[in-house]
């Protein structure tokens, strides 16, 4: 049994900002992770809420993360794939979306193309004759969108030969990005946006450039003009992305990675013990020792928390899958011995519950609401009940839990 | 022609002017569209008013079940054969729009003999059904024992004793609306969507002369006069009626709700039966490429323009089949349906007992001489009730034609298309093919036009159901399609798995296009209609849909954010907030 300082549950955001955060400090830090979770479905951008307001770090002022800007910085960079608005500190990036919605974000995935700079430029929309893509309309749509309207921005359709064959109308985005991590079909990208009219001073594409972060950075190199994507939509690239960099960072500060499903952590005296479940690579259900763990297991769309109707054995409601010493909580109550056969009634507490449900915390992440706190365990991201399900907020309550494992 | 019931004086026609139009039709359910169709076919000009949309209330949230309803066989037997008359004819007129549902009665008793004895009553019970079965091309019923009910359906409940099948037809009831409103606008009426008919304007006489109305998408109002009014409002008819201040009884219904659970796929390759906690028959039913889970009967005092199933109702249903059907804890909820039958009025029996059988109110009775009020009725026999008002219609207007829409096909039921030629001629995959040509029969090569002119077109915009751009187009272009939620009860877009978050967005800006708003108004329309179909899912996810809604939350809110509109901080929207 090997003995690391610092056991972290989850490889989305809040996982690897509690990795970096922690191996900054010194720690050993073993990270175990099962499977895709939002972080790796998400759209690109690094919002705060309100996400779709002017946003400045000024709204982040949550008090945990007071004095976190230079440390979130450095995480970006050591991430590598994000940026932030263009001017520091203060200015944001402005993205588009694929239905022709332009709002700011804090920062975004480097892949999708930053608007701010383009203030009343003269923008082309790739015309790729792809089923989930309409460039006429979607042009016509970022045209009178406030943003567009305030700048005098313009976006013009401009067609692009992209497609190889009728197949590739209707593939998957993040397939068809894939095809671009080729180098023959990058080149010809490249060639197709030279031989283009040139009307414009920047393009801007569907989530297509690549899975791999180097594939926008070759292109940018060959193209003169600004180019770059809209957010991605479910399950777009720009998540393959993200787990591309994280990937790095975590390799590059030495952080062990165990692909497993963690079912229980355990108080054991001071320190805590992980069971693992057996997985499909082959390896034995194990266990693992820690001194302090940090389950960033994510929300329900992570399958960090399940929904459950009473069957023998388990009670309906919102559930844990993982056994250990924490509360769910939902909307500030505590949640336990549920009192419905069927689960919560989402008609009566809306949708929204699906994400307001969480693990039950403190501002430092502290789990709260169970008999016996249990010092050294620590709870971030989308796992935590009732904050904003936001990348910046998963990166910096990981940030924060990571710290203070290690620093207590 | 010879009247027998001549104008009576200060009638339809007294107050000098000419009016507008012959017939004012309120409500674009069956009925209404049904008696606009009739008249406009009898040469009449008809004007149709639908507050909503076309198939907004019963006849768009029905079980969409084209029988010969043998439940009351043994109450009301005229009910039993005017309805499978009637679905005969309709098989006639719109051939593509109906799908056989052959149904399996499974029979779990605790003994043998007592399953041999319900058996034997529901073999002489189906007898006497299948003698009506010939007016609809249906087929014989079938006893069988435990092991063919297995055999024929594997997700059964093991000790099934035995069964009987019997056959039924299916119809989407939106587009059953759609083809008669479209052909009554092809025979000279005017419809009007998403316009409220706010006072019924008398004479001072009492008598009815036209609607005043307001238009809701634009905000504009007016009047229209007619010779007739027709109050065509299902269970809105007391409230339509009380807009000319008639007394709250002049056209009294029990409204009923029903709800229908709908889950991702075909689970089944029968309907099959079961009894809910209460013995109420409820059903598993496979239907287009969903299946649907129905239906519940219950009083209902709410209000009719947002009627949504609660999670009792659904738990209510689930129950029920999951005795018959276990498998069904495990089937993925994606969406509800909620409806209020428009049962004629009786005070004591329960709801369930009630007769569907309709009747013609004629407010003469009631000082508002040239108004009539349609009560009652099924989507299975709309036809002939349509028939009958609009032969009190024709006879009061002195018009000779006689009813033709037995015999007169519906738009798209006049030619049959081969999906194989859309997918040849257009490239169009299969299922898309398929699903096109189930929903507009002759008139998908229409589609296909508009593809083969505009090739863009053939984008699939909705790739769960699937639905193409030139669909949506000709949703709006000919179908009177003016929201997102419109085009939905068209063409069933956005109300697969993902529930509209591939598409709306889309789709919105489509249809603002087309009826020359903004793209930024096209936005604001799918989220209304995203807000709307989230509010009907709620009641009825569970474990296997949470994942995909809370992901679903998440990712529109990315790409769409709190209003549709930009980056500027604006006011909160008041639905986007029911959905959250
Ligand atoms: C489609 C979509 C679009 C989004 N768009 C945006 C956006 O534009 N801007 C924005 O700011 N935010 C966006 N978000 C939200 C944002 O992505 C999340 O808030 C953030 O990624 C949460 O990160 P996390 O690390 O807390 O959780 P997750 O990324 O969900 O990570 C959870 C991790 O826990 C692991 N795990 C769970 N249970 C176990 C277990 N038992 N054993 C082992 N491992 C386990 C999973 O494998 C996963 O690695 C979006 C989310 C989605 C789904
Ligand atoms: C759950 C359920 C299941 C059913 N199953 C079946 C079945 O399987 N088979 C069958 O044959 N029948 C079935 N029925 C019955 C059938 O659906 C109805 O009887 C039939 O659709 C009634 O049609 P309608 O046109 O009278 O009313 P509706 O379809 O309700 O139409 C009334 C219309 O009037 C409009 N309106 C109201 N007020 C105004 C106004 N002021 N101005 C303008 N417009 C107005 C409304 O918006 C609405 O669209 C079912 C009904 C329900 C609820």
């Amino acid at each position: 049994m090997s003995k690391p300082a610092l056991v972290i549950v989850g490889a989305g955001m809040a996982g690897t900002a509690a990795a970096y955060a922690a191996v900054s400090a010194g720690a050993a830090v073993t990270l175990v992770y099962d499977r895709a979770g939002a972080t790796a479905l998400t759209s690109g951008a690094l919002d705060l809420e309100p996400w779709d307001a002017p946003l400045s770090f000024e709204h982040a002022k949550h008090e945990r993360d007071a004095g976190r800007d230079a440390e979130l910085t450095a995480f970006l960079a050591a991430l590598g794939f994000y940026r932030r608005g263009a001017a520091e500190p203060k200015s944001t990036c402005v993205v588009a979306t694929a239905s022709g919605v332009v709002r700011s974000a804090f920062g975004a995935d480097q892949a999708l193309l930053d608007l701010s700079p383009l203030a009343g430029k003269r923008i082309a929309v790739a015309d790729v004759e792809r089923d989930d893509w309409d460039a006429p309309l979607l042009a016509k749509t970022l045209a009178v969108s406030a943003w567009a309207e305030r700048t005098g921005t313009s976006f013009v359709p401009v067609a692009l030969g992209l497609l190889r064959s009728g197949h590739e109308r209707r593939i998957a985005p993040y397939d068809f990005a894939a095809l671009h991590d080729e180098e023959a079909r990058r080149r010809s990208l490249a060639e197709a946006i030279e031989a283009a009219p040139g009307v414009a001073d920047a393009w801007l594409f569907g989530p297509w450039l690549g899975l791999e972060p180097s594939t926008v950075t070759a292109l940018r190199a060959v193209v003169p003009l600004p180019l770059g994507e809209t957010l991605s939509p479910l399950g777009g690239p720009a998540g393959a992305r993200f787990e591309g960099a994280r990937d790095r960072l975590l390799q590059a500060h030495g952080v062990a990675v165990v692909h497993a499903r963690v079912t229980r952590v355990e108080a054991r005296g001071p320190r805590f013990a992980l069971a693992l479940d057996a997985d499909a690579g082959g390896a034995e259900a194990r266990e693992l020792e820690a001194a302090a763990v940090v389950l960033a297991t994510g929300g329900v769309g992570a399958g960090g928390v399940t929904f459950t109707w009473s069957r023998p054995g388990v009670v309906s409601g919102f559930e844990l899958p993982i056994s250990a010493p924490v509360a769910l909580a939902l909307d500030g109550e505590t949640l336990g011995g549920g009192g419905s056969l069927y689960g919560p009634s989402l008609e009566v507490l809306g949708l929204g519950a699906l994400e307001r449900v969480g693990i039950a915390c403190d501002r430092l992440g502290r789990p709260v609401g169970t008999n016996s706190p249990q010092s050294g365990l620590f709870v971030a991201g989308d796992a935590v009940a009732g904050r904003p399900r936001t990348m910046l907020e998963a990166a910096l309550a990981g940030l924060a839990a990571g710290n203070v494992a290690v620093r207590g | 022609m010879e009247d027998a019931f001549p104008a009576p004086a200060g009638g339809a026609q007294a107050a000098g002017d000419a009016p507008d139009v012959d017939v004012i039709v309120i409500g674009g359910g069956v009925n209404g569209t049904g008696v606009a169709r009739d008249a406009a076919l009898r040469g009449l000009k008809v004007a149709l008013f639908e507050r909503h949309d076309l198939a907004f209330g019963a006849s768009g949230n029905s079980s969409g079940m084209i029988h010969g309803g043998p439940r009351y066989l043994t109450t009301d037997p005229d009910v039993t054969y005017s309805s499978c008359l009637d679905s005969g004819h309709i098989q006639r007129i719109a051939p593509h729009l109906l799908f056989r549902i052959p149904f399996l009665v499974p029979v779990f008793a605790e003994t043998e003999l007592h399953a041999e004895a319900t058996l034997a009553t529901y073999d002489a019970f189906f007898d006497v059904y299948d003698r009506y079965q010939p007016l609809k091309r249906g087929k014989p019923h079938l006893r069988l024992t435990g092991d063919e009910m297995t055999a024929l359906e594997p997700g059964l409940a093991a000790g099934a004793r035995g069964g009987v099948t019997f056959d039924e037809w299916g119809i989407d009831g939106a587009r059953l609306c759609v083809a008669n409103a479209v052909d009554a606008i092809e025979h000279g009426s005017e419809v009007h969507v998403h316009t409220t008919v706010t006072e019924l304007l008398r004479r001072e006489d009492g008598s009815v002369h036209g609607v005043r109305f307001r238009q809701r998408i634009d905000g504009t109002s007016g009047t229209r006069t007619a010779r007739l009014v027709v109050n065509a409002t299902g269970a809105w008819a007391p409230i339509t009626a009380a807009l000319g201040g008639l007394p709250g009884d002049a056209a009294r219904v029990r409204p009923g709700k029903g709800v229908h659970v709908f889950l991702d796929r075909r689970l089944t390759n029968y309907a099959v039966m079961a009894n809910a906690i209460d013995g109420r028959q409820v059903f598993l039913m496979p239907w287009q490429n969903v299946s649907v889970l129905g239906t519940t009967d219950d009083d209902y005092y709410g209000d009719l323009d947002r009627v949504v199933a609660t999670g009792d109702e659904v738990r209510y249903l689930f129950e029920a089949v999951a005795r018959v059907f276990p498998s069904i804890w495990q089937a993925r909820a994606i969406g509800t349906w909620g409806g209020v039958r428009p049962t004629l009025y009786e005070w004591g029996p329960n709801e369930d007992a009630l007769s569907r059988e309709h009747g013609i109110v004629d407010h003469a009775a009631h000082g508002a001489d040239g108004l009539y009020s349609m009560l009652g009725g099924k989507l299975a026999s709309y036809r002939q009730f349509a028939e009958e008002m609009t032969d009190v219609v024709a006879k009061r207007l002195g018009v000779a034609a006689r009813c033709q829409t037995h015999v007169a096909p519906l738009p798209g039921g006049d030619e049959t298309v081969d999906p194989m030629q859309l997918v040849v001629a257009g490239g169009m995959e299969a299922v898309t093919a398929t699903r096109l040509e189930y929903r507009h029969g002759g008139r998908a090569l229409r589609v296909l036009e508009r593809m083969l002119k505009e090739p863009r077109e053939a984008a699939v915009v909705c790739p769960c159901e699937p639905v193409t751009e030139a669909e949506i187009r000709y949703t709006v272009a000919h179908e009177l399609a003016r929201t997102v939620d419109d085009v939905s009860r068209r063409t069933r877009l956005g109300l697969g798995v993902c529930g509209g978050a591939r598409c709306a967005a889309r789709c919105g800006r489509i249809v603002a296009e087309m009826t020359g708003r903004s793209p930024r108004d096209g936005l604001t329309l799918a989220h209304g209609f995203l807000a709307g179909a989230a509010r009907k899912r709620a009641a009825a996810v569970g474990p296997d849909q949470a994942r995909q809604e809370a992901l679903a939350l998440a990712s529109l809110r990315a790409e769409l954010g709190r209003a549709p509109s930009g980056a500027e901080p604006r006011q909160e929207d008041p639905d986007y907030e029911a959905w959250r």
